[in-house]
């Protein structure tokens, strides 16, 4: 899981979830992977589905759907699992996020990209980077770094 | 030329080890000439390869070490203890100092310790020797030869591949000249043909004579470093100045043609004769085997100079070698998923052998990656002698079990908690020398060091003779800074323990040693790390002893693969005890949670009620007991599939905020197992 964080591209990876279209930069994305069953690590948040195998190493998964408050559907054949790789202290840590469905790599022009407005759709806006549009419907750009900050995770611990 | 220059860091590095062990040694016993030599030939070889990859810094600083160190060698003057210390500081110098592009910082640094250790010469130089200590007869001849010479006949001859190591023979010759008056004669004998000759060989040889009022220690100590790459023979032809008798040079070298015996032409004044002949039978002995000459050597002879039938290899390799048959592990128990599927004797059979060489190969990783506590010591010996004198306490390290063996990244991992144990045993355990003697306590504190096995674990115990620990010292100071509040009742065992918690000090001042605060707490993160566990023992005025148990691997372990609800689960066989089945409705009816068998009861955590709050309990339920601290308790799990050689792999840095689990193993099938840290999950969940 050796992945690398590939910087300075203006490209970005759409996916739905919740019926809401998200992306997030490309360079953060190294692998789509078809959903499968997830080891459960007891008394873990929710929204942390467990852990897998990739490739001989151990990948946690969380459940985007939760994760973001979105009310939970049945899983359809679309459904899949995003890894991602984002920085942590300084080191790239690789995590997978379970999505509705993954669209297109888009190009968004850094003037493109909007501030994400402070009120309104119930979405923490800390995890926001920015919106653009794409064909009339929004995009909402996600901060992959502030997802999994290190306060979010450590929930997994206080919850036991 | 990067790869040379990283070689070249290793090895100084190891120079620098062998150098501290050394003068450790001569801390006892500062006449060992054997460690001196090898500590002189350790500066010269750094001086040597310091110059080649341009790190002159180190060349120019060992340079002057090596000057201060020919004094002893010689033995010119004799080694103290202010020159050890001073020498062992000079090596912290010399870590500083590998770097290829020195900055003006280093070069001062260089420049002052090179200014400290002319400051040390002159400082012996400058006291009188004392010939009283000098025990052996050299002493007589050597100040007797300053008036006289001796006339020595040298015949060098170079090993054709001198020049690959940088050895310039002419230097050589050089240095003889600066010992004495001398003639050369150059020897082309095995010169080849013009177009057989080799730019890179040697092909000439030397013999000469030389007149010198050196011994002939000195003169073979010319060619010290070339001993191995050389014929090199001085006879003594005279013990007189006959250098300008040509007819007598002749004759000897007539002798010397036909193979006959020379007897050395004795000298005419009868004052040089006599004291010769004091001189001779020491020489002689030095000559024929140098390492006979008695009087130095010790009674136990200490190995300065390993010499195994080993290989050195990059721990990066072996770290490989290890993930590698782990891989090979993993993809051995998919094998064996898919033979139980396919049914065929053969492949059966075949799967049989792989799972034994699996093992074996498993084992014989397992041995490369173990290395002695042994490979530490030096630098715990290197701390207490520091330590000690900075604070004027007397301290001795006894050690034992030291050949015990751990995994080098638990051993790297380890040495920082026990520095700091130590640390802490000596500023704080260890009494002053007056406080000792008032107590009718050896002046000499004693810290002790021993490691043994236990099991799978290893078992390392710090303890020093010191203070102990004050009970009521630490529920003060816990109250004081608010982890303790002032109504809780606790056992003494557990003020003891809060000596680990974090923020907590006793130290009424902060000495540069230890006491600010940062400490015992470190000590038990780490060691829990490692899955191992620290423990603490104390009397009053008596003694503290650590006790640290540690896991002889952090990566394969030996298991029970059990199953919970869907899940699986990898037990580590270390902690298991025994397995008993259970009928659901007996743990149901416990009063407290506790079951019984065979008379003994003990409490149980049900896994299934923990972890799987949907899924129906099986009829049958199986109680895996474990040994939790002092005590038994039972893991209740749905079932127990097999014993399983578990290959830990982290859960990585996203649930590093829990610690029941150490890990997950991947199955033959590819599903994971999460590796059960015992003591945690009883801890938590009890």
């Amino acid at each position: 899981m050796a992945a690398e964080i590939i910087q300075g591209i203006n490209s970005y990876f759409t996916f739905k979830l919740g019926g809401e279209l998200l992306a997030v930069n490309v360079g953060h994305v190294t692998k789509i992977l078809e959903l499968t069953e997830t080891t459960k690590v007891p008394n873990s948040p929710r929204y942390f589905k467990g852990i897998i195998n990739l490739f001989g190493e151990v990948l946690p998964v969380f459940d985007g759907r939760l994760k973001f408050g979105f009310p939970e559907i049945e899983n359809t054949r679309n459904t899949c699992i995003l890894v991602l790789v984002f920085e942590l202290d300084g080191q790239p840590v690789s995590s997978g996020i379970i999505v509705d469905s993954v669209e297109k790599v888009v190009i968004f022009e850094s003037d493109q990209i909007k501030p994400a407005p402070t009120v309104g759709k119930g979405f923490n806006t800390e995890f926001i980077h920015g919106i653009a549009t794409l064909n009339d419907e929004f995009v909402i750009i996600l901060n992959i770094e502030k997802i999994f900050s290190e306060e979010e995770i450590s929930l997994i611990n206080t919850i036991v | 030329m990067k790869s040379f220059v990283d070689k070249f860091r290793e090895e100084v590095r190891e120079y620098l080890e062998r150098l501290e062990s050394g003068l450790l040694l001569l801390e006892q016993d500062q006449e060992n000439h054997q460690v001196i030599d090898e500590i002189f030939r350790i500066m010269h070889s750094m001086k040597g390869s310091g110059g080649m990859f341009g790190f002159d810094l180190i060349s120019d600083v060992t340079h002057d070490l090596e000057t201060l160190y020919e004094l002893f060698r010689s033995k010119k003057q004799h080694l103290d203890s202010e020159v050890i210390s001073f020498t062992l500081h000079s090596i912290d110098g010399l870590h500083n100092l590998m770097v290829q592009e020195p900055t003006d910082e280093h070069r001062l640094l260089a420049q002052q310790m090179k200014m400290d250790t002319k400051k040390q010469i002159s400082r012996l130089t400058l006291t009188e020797f004392n010939p009283e200590k000098e025990k052996s007869p050299s002493n007589k001849h050597e100040i007797a030869s300053e008036t006289t010479q001796t006339t020595y006949y040298v015949s060098f001859v170079p090993n054709e591949n001198i020049f690959i190591n940088g050895t310039n023979p002419l230097y050589l010759i050089d240095e003889l000249h600066a010992l004495g008056e001398c003639i050369v004669q150059v020897s082309f004998d095995r010169l080849p043909t013009l177009t057989e000759i080799d730019s890179t060989k040697c092909y000439v040889s030397w013999n000469l004579f030389i007149a010198t009022s050196e011994t002939v220690d000195t003169l073979n100590d010319v060619f010290i470093f070339v001993a191995d790459n050389a014929q090199i023979q001085i006879d003594k032809v005279s013990s007189g100045n006959i250098i300008h008798q040509e007819e007598i040079l002749a004759d000897f070298l007539n002798a010397r043609f036909n193979q006959e015996n020379w007897e050395p032409i004795e000298s005419e004044t009868q004052d040089q004769k006599t004291t010769d002949e004091i001189a001779l039978p020491d020489e002689n002995n030095e000559m024929g085997v140098s390492l006979k000459s008695s009087r130095e050597i010790p009674d136990n002879p200490v190995p300065t100079q390993t010499r195994v039938d080993s290989i050195r290899v990059d721990s990066h390799k072996i770290d490989q070698y290890m993930n590698l048959v782990s891989e090979l592990i993993t993809a051995q128990s998919r094998l064996e998923v898919i033979a139980l599927k396919m049914n065929g004797p053969e492949l059966d059979s075949l799967t049989e052998t792989f799972e034994k060489l699996g093992r074996q190969l498993r084992d014989n990783a397992f041995d490369m990656s173990l290395i002695p506590l042994q490979s530490i010591t030096v630098r715990f010996k290197r701390l207490i002698h520091d330590l000690s004198k900075s604070l004027d306490k007397e301290v001795v390290l006894v050690t034992d079990g030291m050949e015990t063996e751990l995994d080098k990244n638990i051993i790297e991992r380890l040495i920082e908690p026990l520095m700091h144990i130590i640390r802490n045993s000596i500023d704080h355990g260890i009494e002053s020398k007056n406080e000792r003697q008032n107590k009718q306590k050896p002046v000499v504190g004693t810290i002790s060091i021993k490691a043994l096995t236990v099991g799978s674990y290893v078992q390392i115990e710090i303890e020093d003779d010191g203070d102990g620990l004050d009970k009521d010292k630490i529920r003060k100071k816990a109250i004081s800074q608010g982890i303790l509040s002032n109504q809780t009742k606790i056992s003494e065992e557990e003020i003891y323990q809060l000596i680990f918690e974090p923020g907590f000090t006793t130290s009424e001042l902060v000495t540069d040693v230890s006491g600010r605060g940062v400490g015992m707490d470190v000590v038990r993160r780490r060691v829990q790390e490692m899955r191992g566990s620290i423990d603490l023992l104390t009397q009053k005025g008596r003694f503290t002893r650590f006790i640290i148990k540690l896991p002889l691997s952090l990566s394969i372990i030996d298991g029970l693969l059990t199953t919970v609800g869907e899940s699986y689960y990898v037990i580590p066989s270390s902690a298991i005890q025994k397995i008993y089945t259970v009928k659901p409705e007996l743990l149901k009816k416990g009063f407290r949670q506790v079951v019984e068998f065979e008379g003994v009861q003990f409490p149980y955590l049900n896994m299934h009620e923990e972890f799987e709050s949907g899924n129906s309990i099986p009829e049958e339920q199986f109680v895996v007991v474990v040994s939790f601290e002092n005590q038994q308790f039972g893991l209740v799990v749905d079932a127990v599939v097999r014993e399983y050689q578990a290959v830990i792999k982290p859960l990585g840095r996203m649930l590093r905020g829990q610690d029941v689990f150490s890990g997950a193993s991947i199955l033959g099938t590819g599903q994971l197992a999460l590796v059960i840290d015992t003591n945690k999950m009883i801890q938590k969940y009890s």
